[in-house]
């Protein structure tokens, strides 16, 4: 946090003190926020890269604080380059994670353009600009539905072609590359993930008033767990008589999992009103990480410089699971030592799933020019085995529901 | 006394709602913009100009008083809503908000470099020298 707040200084001092010329453009933005959530047996994280939580009522600030550095160069009328550093609390923290992106773009002519290198993932309504706090109306990006979704960027291309119909606006991007995410800190384990290849396709409709996206994308996963001696294990096992084990350990193995995430959103604002929502499926079909369905609705309404805010969301998995257990056929003192590889086959197979919903009341009130303060609770019901979202000392607690408070300041220069 | 307080007061609000002009140096080709135009150019739209020109927008300081009323006029929004929604689109690496100009005199500076620059001013200051009207909104009484 004392790093977080140095950076926010420095970057606030340079914002005065830096004369850009035109071609050159230095901007940025600070969250700095306290979080609070009750459970002494789930923490809340904003999403699945952080490692820290808060439990038991404990205000954190590292789950909503960031700062962010950005440059743009634009060194022709149809070509520019820019570059934004992020800092905030990571598992991984190398100079180069903090490069959230850096590419060049070109038009190539009034409706086309390209871009070429380290690219935020724009496909969900919310989703390349997701630590920017002044952007938006609530706290963080809606927990049920963004917190699983901490694939924030790619190295690769996007074309995006805008189609002007009948005065609206329509834009198709289509995108592909690899991706290497912050590390997943998730119920069972923390490890790497890379998704390789990424690709997509996104449609996009914006007037004055109404925004609708849908998205289609699909990436391959492959994490750097080492499964090797969980089968080695259940091979041991079937020789001992649990007959399915080694078939339970290859079911929750990630490596080469195919994933693909068709969404649809809309964000509505007549200046009075704000309103927003997304609707998710993933489809995963792996024990580890199943079907899933995920929405998120907000409701808001303007009174002169605040907006008052209703939130609510859910994420609920397509199929039902248990924890493995070891056969009642298998004969002692085999089935007592096998307790311990059930232990960790349920591990393998609940720790990531998510199941919970959400309610919450929020305001947002701008104060100050390019500055505002943010206010929100939300009720959060985490359901049995579907704690993956949380840092967990309990990864198999029974259902659980949580409180979570937070305050945030939030700006951009 | 107080039908002249009255129309005193209205006087004054008459002239605290003057018009806004959009206008450009006089060298650039366009001489009229539709009021669409201008709301694409100022939300970084990169609408489809007949003669494919590329229009340079430019911006007042945030807070003063006549972007309040530009933002206010044009699209409904306090300038705190149109920050926002520039957040959203710089911070996401698509398109960075139009340059800001700190003083009148940068305006004269500025445009004598970029001849496809558009800018707003309210219609009760002088046009300044050098530049054509291309657009007027009417401010809301």
């Amino acid at each position: 946090m004392i790093r977080l707040l140095v950076v926010s200084v420095l970057a606030l001092g340079s914002s005065i003190v830096m004369a850009t010329p035109s071609a050159w453009r230095f901007s940025g933005f600070i969250n700095l926020g306290l979080t609070r959530g009750d459970s002494t047996e789930l923490g809340f994280k904003r999403d699945i890269t952080q490692y820290q939580a808060s439990f038991d009522g404990k205000w954190r600030s590292e789950i909503d604080s960031s700062v962010g550095l950005q440059l743009n160069w634009q060194w022709s009328s149809a070509c520019d380059a820019s570059a934004q550093l992020l800092f905030k609390q990571r598992y991984n923290d190398d100079a180069a994670d903090h490069l959230e992106w850096a590419f060049l773009r070109c038009r190539l002519d009034d409706q086309q353009q390209l871009r070429v290198g380290r690219l935020g993932l724009d496909v969900f309504m919310l989703s390349d600009y997701r630590h920017v706090g002044y952007a938006y109306p609530f706290v963080r990006p809606p927990h049920d539905f963004y917190a699983f979704l901490s694939l924030y960027r790619f190295d690769g291309i996007d074309y995006t072609v805008h189609l002007p119909w009948q005065d609206r606006r329509w834009n198709v991007m289509v995108f592909g590359g690899n991706a290497k995410t912050d590390r997943f800190s998730t119920g069972f384990s923390d490890f790497d993930v890379e998704a390789k290849p990424l690709y997509g396709v996104r449609l996009s409709y914006e007037d004055e008033i109404w925004r609708w996206r849908f998205n289609h994308s699909v990436l391959n996963l492959t994490t750097n767990v080492d499964a090797s001696a969980l089968f080695a294990n259940a091979e041991i096992a079937e020789s001992l008589g649990w007959v399915g084990a080694s078939a339970i350990a290859h079911e929750t193995a990630f490596d080469e999992s195919p994933i693909s995430y068709t969404s649809i959103g809309f964000s509505f604002d007549n200046n009075e009103w704000w309103m927003q929502g997304e609707f998710a499926r993933l489809k995963g079909d792996h024990a580890p990480l199943p079907d899933n369905n995920s929405f998120n609705v907000n409701v808001g309404y303007r009174v002169g410089d605040w907006l008052w805010l209703i939130t609510g969301g859910a994420s609920h998995p397509l199929s039902d699971t248990d924890m493995v257990t070891v056969p009642t056929s298998v004969p002692e003192p085999f089935f007592t030592l096998l307790q311990p590889l059930a232990l960790e086959l349920s591990k393998a197979r609940i720790g990531s799933r998510t199941e919970q919903s959400s309610v919450g009341v929020g305001v947002r009130w701008d104060y100050a020019s390019k500055q505002a303060l943010k206010l929100q609770y939300e009720h959060i019901h985490v359901g049995k085995y579907g704690s993956g979202l949380w840092e967990g000392y309990n990864y198999f607690t029974a259902a659980e529901n949580v409180n979570v408070i937070s305050v945030q300041w939030v700006r951009v220069f | 006394m107080k039908r002249w307080r009255l129309f005193g007061w209205l006087f004054m609000a008459s002239i605290t709602q003057a018009d806004l002009w959009v206008i450009t140096p006089t060298q650039n080709p366009i001489s009229q913009l539709s009021e669409k135009q201008v709301k694409d150019i100022y939300l970084g739209r990169q609408p489809e100009l007949p003669n494919n020109v590329m229009i340079k927008p430019l911006d007042w300081q945030t807070g003063h008083k006549t972007r309040m009323q530009f933002y206010r006029a044009l699209f409904g929004k306090s300038e705190a809503q149109i920050d926002a929604y520039w957040a959203r689109l710089e911070f996401a690496g698509h398109v960075a908000p139009p340059q800001q100009l700190e003083s009148e005199s940068a305006l004269q500076a500025l445009v004598r470099q970029q001849h496809n620059s558009i800018v707003y001013v309210t219609s009760d200051t002088q046009l300044p020298a050098g530049f054509k009207t291309v657009l007027v909104i009417a401010t809301p009484p």
